[in-house]
């Protein structure tokens, strides 16, 4: 058995993992998006020169053109290099029509010099004649007919299908959907790869104008990237307590409760960015964008319009994603605006909304933000009180503990830094007052 | 020599599809009308049941006694499977005719 586990990201990945020749069963219930899983492999195939023959049962040849052209797919380019041939055909009701169909599929294979194919589906054209000699036809089909032709195959079965075609695949791939809210989560499961160990083998997807878009988790990165340039974190006692600001690319976690001064200091970290040139990124899961601009306006009585340009504000509403559809988003946020700082502010709400699936998608997020080489800040509504024992702190390189002092009759907001990894960082508390628009520490 | 061509269709009796993707893959790979080189020269056929069965000698034989295996069920017939295999490989084209005609003849009673 080979030795290689299959780590992949996108479909095109798992499509260019799957040895030439070998004979892939999609599986699944209706409208799971085998089709267009199975469009994918033969349109990316075609665009690198393999031409690819679609074998259908259901759509006519117009309505899979139109179809897939919805999904960013241009098949009727690809006609026309002839790289792509479309075959429509009616469901036989005898075993010795379903011997012509295969035949005829051999032919076509042949004078098209196609090297993949899709049956779309299996379950269909064997679904007029008996069951034992459907199974016995397509087994001669697969293993005398096309297996020496080289052919990539692609057989989609209905669920429960005939379960025979399980066992002739090399590669079965199984797709199903999950409620999540009111959304529905779409899952691809790689479930048997003949020769390969597979390690990973379920991953989530999304179903739309760019056809199947596999929402893949990110490796995880080490602290800082090696480097060792620091950035201020725009208020110069903080720097200082930390050791000298905190380092390029690294994540920080600031932990507190509300009213505290998170959002302050993760806005001013974003200003001071902002105001030296540099692109920032805030990301808010609990405010909009109008409250935002209006309290940056009135508290550091900044010019919005001059730092506008390079501070740009998504507001996310974490009940319109699933887990990975929101990861996946905050990625294309993030790839878009190319930002050298980040703040995440009310990392709760994904704590909130996600549930038992929280934390594992907070953790993603924090690999995120790490694969992107930014300096990011993360806030999180969090009573220091119950203690921090949080285990997403052995993620983060640095961690901020900010509380309310209520003693001597008064209020007073309190800073100390928990953790800065590879720093010697002071240990004391230090209070904390907002004083023109500036956060100062004394 | 048309009659030859009973053997192709007989296999799909052996399994469904069997007789039409053999005859395929021979007039693919042997570029001629396969009934024609399955008498002239069984080494050949051989040759290319061999390619379809991943170059195994072992599995080439045994598929083809399945094949004659299957005939002598469905024709009421009885084939030295040894000689039929050996004449196939020493591509004796006399001989394998002479096997050839006793199936088809019994086939064509079948048709």
């Amino acid at each position: 058995m080979c030795s290689h586990t299959l780590e992949v990201r996108t479909v095109d990945d798992l499509f260019a993992a799957i040895p030439r020749g070998s004979l892939i069963l999609i599986k699944g219930a209706s409208g799971t998006g085998k089709t267009t899983l199975a469009a994918q492999f033969i349109y990316h195939g075609a665009l690198r020169g393999e031409v690819g023959l679609y074998v259908s049962t259901y759509e006519r040849r117009d309505e899979f053109l139109e179809h897939m052209a919805s999904m960013g797919m241009n098949f009727k380019e690809l006609e026309r290099k002839n790289l792509f041939y479309y075959i429509h055909v009616p469901i036989p009701r005898e075993v010795k029509c379903l011997e012509e169909v295969f035949a005829a599929i051999l032919e076509k294979l042949g004078e098209y010099r196609a090297s993949r194919l899709v049956i779309d589906s299996v379950t269909a054209l064997t679904a007029g004649v008996p069951e034992r000699e459907a199974r016995a036809a397509l087994q001669v089909f697969t293993v005398y007919g096309l297996k020496p032709l080289g052919t990539t195959t692609i057989f989609i079965s209905e669920v429960p299908g005939l379960g025979f075609e399980q066992y002739l695949a090399d590669v079965v791939l199984e797709l199903s959907t999950e409620y999540w809210e009111d959304r529905v989560r779409r899952f691809l499961k790689v479930q048997k790869f003949r020769g390969r160990v597979v390690e990973k083998v379920r991953y989530e997807f999304t179903l739309g104008s760019r056809g199947i878009e596999l929402l893949t988790t990110h490796a995880f990165r080490g602290v800082y990237s090696g480097t060792s340039l620091r950035v201020s974190t725009g208020v110069p006692k903080l720097d200082e307590v930390l050791g000298g600001g905190v380092y390029r690319g690294s994540v920080t976690l600031l932990l507190g409760p509300s009213g505290v001064g998170k959002s302050l200091l993760a806005l001013h970290f974003l200003i001071h960015g902002a105001r030296a040139g540099e692109n920032v990124l805030y990301i808010d899961f609990g405010e909009s964008t109008e409250d935002l601009w209006s309290y940056v306006r009135t508290t550091y009585g900044i010019d919005v319009p001059s730092i506008e340009e390079r501070f740009r504000v998504v507001a996310v509403d974490t009940y319109r994603y699933t887990p990975r559809e929101l990861v996946k988003y905050l990625s294309e946020v993030i790839d878009h605006t190319k930002p050298l700082r980040i703040a995440l502010d009310n990392a709760q709400h994904v704590l909130i909304t996600y549930d038992n699936e929280g934390y594992s998608t907070l953790v993603q997020i924090i690999k995120l933000l790490r694969s992107v080489g930014a300096t990011s800040f993360i806030t999180l509504l969090w009573d220091i009180e119950t203690g921090l024992s949080l285990p997403l702190l052995a993620l983060v390189d640095n961690v901020i503990a900010m509380w309310l002092d209520f003693s001597n009759q008064r209020v007073r907001r309190m800073i100390s830094v928990v953790k800065a990894k590879k720093s010697r960082h002071e240990t004391g508390a230090y209070e904390i007052k907002v004083v023109d628009g500036k956060l100062i520490i004394e | 020599m048309s009659h030859y061509s009973l053997f192709f269709k007989l296999l799909n009796y052996v399994a469904p599809n069997l007789g039409s993707v053999l005859y395929f893959h021979l007039k693919r790979l042997l570029g001629r009308d396969p009934t024609e080189i399955l008498v002239k020269e069984p080494r050949k056929v051989y040759e290319v049941l061999k390619t379809l069965n991943a170059g195994d000698e072992r599995t080439t034989d045994f598929f083809i006694e399945s094949i004659v295996r299957a005939i002598e069920r469905e024709c009421g017939i009885t084939i030295s499977i040894t000689e039929f295999i050996y004449v196939m490989k020493s591509n004796d084209s006399e001989r394998f005719r002479e096997i050839l005609d006793r199936m088809v003849k019994h086939m064509e009673k079948l048709a």
